[in-house]
């Protein structure tokens, strides 16, 4: 899909989605900072900005809204693109959701003495991070092929869950001292699992408007390339 | 797009923006990018596939950055932020951007962004900012004991026969420490300033460093700490023996200091080709953490400053070694493994010819005065 036969309006669609996706990556960052540098002015950042990424993501709502009503004016690619919108946005505002947990979990832990199993974390954290970043990227170059590769990259993320959760659970049985701690960062490695999730649900629709066919229910759609 | 370059301004603006090291962005009202140059290409990591007219959506999703254009189109006024922005590493920029008016047109036309790299300017004044923190605690100190001493002496302990010597003692301890930091500072600035110069020799480092084990050898034998001299014969460096002896002093009292008792403390050293010659300084102590070893060839960087306290240092002997190093066109590197030890790898100028001699070694063992240099 050629972006730049958008309506005008539905131009400022885009800026606005992928502004908002910039907003999410930034709170994603802040809040890894704030856990993997022990940071807490960062993560009570993250928490405060929350609000304006709410607020972006219900306008946005209202444009889908007020650009549908006059859907017989919009060309099938321009609907095609207010629909992908209306989708994605939520999408990333659960990830801008889950960036504020990660951050209320580094305050409770930036209280406590470190826990030294952060080894594969900023790992897990890097990748959850690339893979919006590339989502976002994917969005805003119409790029199936980006995005495909993108969705590839879920996996990688699973396996760090399943082994980071294993380090874990097997920290807390050793040492009692370390279970709230290890506790929070379960819940991390989980909100870093989900953010992975809907960056992957974002490539699946960026596939949908750059091809006009959803993905998302033929789950080998991907494997060729 | 409210506006266009002529045929010829165009290629001319691109000549000229190419050559600039600050990274240009140029908008129009839509906020479509009218032009960049190669600056900005490195700052938002474009890649070439972005073809065709672009948005500035389409370089950056930096809200700071779309609000700061938004802004000038609206106001029609400058708009000035701090930036980070990472991509490979994290990055700090100085982002302005200003109206973009036309003699034609009565309104502005588009924006101009003009993004300036701060990052070595924030690490400095970060670094220079610590320094005089730090220096003015090193210096308060010692100083708020000497007057604490004093003053109990003026208050009557000079008659106190069994504690004015201890008094005195522990004053002029104080005053030493302070003496020895601002000597370093003296040291550190004049080698800073390039005003320390050097007269580089061949030097047979087998003989220095035995000349140096003979300094060592109080403080080794305090700590219980072993010093071996493994340079083999024959291997030569080109350096000024007394920015040699800091050099080397500096790197061996810390593998002494900061070892373990029965630890050991070896001095290796090799060509490395033609043109350098690599000297190792390798011990069994405390290592240090990955994190720190960025940071330790800071003035006044201590990694555990409870621990410096009691074996007195001040943080400024690595500062001292990496610009004497580096004044001699060589480098200094670490490596270090928490818990087993260090390694501090100088690589210095190998004396051109094979007909190069060792220089008499009296003025590197000679110990120093008060103030060296
Ligand atoms: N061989 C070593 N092993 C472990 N830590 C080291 C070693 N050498 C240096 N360090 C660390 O790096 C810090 C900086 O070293 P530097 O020589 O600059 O300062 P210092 O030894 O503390 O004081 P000064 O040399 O000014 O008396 C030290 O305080 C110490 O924490
Ligand atoms: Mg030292």
């Amino acid at each position: 899909m050629d972006a730049f036969a958008l309506d005008a309006r539905v131009q400022g669609l885009r800026d606005k989605v992928l502004l908002l996706g910039g907003q999410a990556e930034d709170s994603l960052s802040r809040a890894i900072g704030a856990l993997v540098r022990r940071n807490s002015a960062l993560a009570e950042q993250v928490i405060r900005d929350d609000d304006a990424i709410d607020l972006v993501e219900s306008e946005l709502d209202e444009d889908c809204a007020s650009l549908l009503i006059k859907a017989a004016h919009l060309s099938p690619s321009d609907l095609r693109f207010v629909i992908g919108v209306l989708r994605t946005t939520p999408m990333i505002e659960r990830i801008a959701d889950h960036a504020v947990n990660i951050a209320r979990h580094a305050l409770r832990l930036n209280d406590e003495p470190e826990l030294k199993p952060y080894i594969a974390l900023p790992r897990m954290a890097a990748l959850a991070q690339e893979m919006l970043s590339d989502a976002l990227d994917a969005l805003t170059q119409s790029d199936a092929a980006k995005a495909r590769q993108t969705i590839r990259r879920d996996d990688e993320v699973d396996l760090l869950y399943r082994r980071i959760f294993a380090e874990l659970t097997a920290f807390m049985t050793k040492d009692s001292a370390a279970v709230l701690r290890a506790a929070e960062l379960l819940f991390v490695i989980k909100h870093l699992e989900r953010i992975a999730d809907y960056a992957t649900n974002i490539c699946e629709q960026v596939v949908y408007l750059a091809e006009g066919r959803a993905i998302k229910h033929t789950p080998d759609a991907w494997q060729r390339d | 797009m409210s506006f266009r370059l002529d045929q010829y301004s165009q290629p001319l603006l691109e000549a000229v923006l190419g050559s600039l090291r600050e990274g240009i962005i140029v908008i129009d009202r839509q906020m479509e990018v009218v032009l960049y140059n190669q600056a900005a290409v490195d700052v938002f990591n474009l890649s070439p596939v972005m073809t065709g007219p672009l948005r500035l959506i389409d370089i950056t999703r930096n809200k700071t950055i779309h609000d700061g254009f938004r802004q000038v189109l609206e106001e029609s006024r400058p708009f000035d932020a701090n930036l980070e922005i990472s991509g490979v590493q994290e990055r700090a920029f100085s982002f302005r951007a200003t109206p973009l008016l036309m003699p034609s047109a009565h309104e502005v036309v588009g924006a101009i962004g003009v993004f300036f790299d701060v990052t070595q300017l924030v690490r400095l004044e970060r670094v220079r900012r610590e320094f005089f923190a730090n220096l003015s605690h090193e210096l308060r100190t010692p100083l708020t004991s000497i007057l604490a001493y004093v003053e109990t002496l003026l208050n009557g302990a000079i008659y106190d026969s069994e504690n004015n010597l201890q008094f005195l003692r522990i004053i002029n301890k104080h005053a030493a420490r302070m003496q020895n930091l601002v000597c370093d500072i003296a040291d550190l600035s004049a080698i800073e300033a390039g005003e320390f110069r050097l007269e580089p020799v061949a030097i047979d480092l087998k003989a220095f460093v035995d000349n140096l084990a003979v300094l060592v050898a109080p403080e080794a034998e305090a700590r219980k700490v072993r010093f071996r001299n493994e340079v083999a014969p024959g291997v030569q460096v080109q350096a000024d023996p007394q920015a040699l002896e800091q050099i080397l002093m500096n790197l061996i009292i810390n593998a002494v200091k900061f070892n373990r008792p029965e630890g050991e403390v070896s001095v290796t050293a090799g060509f490395e080709g033609d043109l350098r010659t690599l000297i190792v300084v390798r011990d069994t102590g405390v290592g240090i953490e990955a994190k720190h070893l960025p940071r330790i060839f800071e003035r006044l960087y201590r990694v555990d400053k409870s621990r410096s306290q009691e074996v007195g240092g001040t943080g400024l002997g690595l500062a001292i070694v990496k610009h004497l190093v580096l004044n001699h066109g060589g480098d200094v590197s670490v490596d270090s493994v928490p818990g087993v030890g260090s390694e501090f790898r100088v690589r210095l100028p190998r004396p051109p010819g094979a007909a190069a001699r060792a220089p008499a070694l009296e003025t590197a063992a000679a110990p120093d005065g008060a103030c060296a240099g």
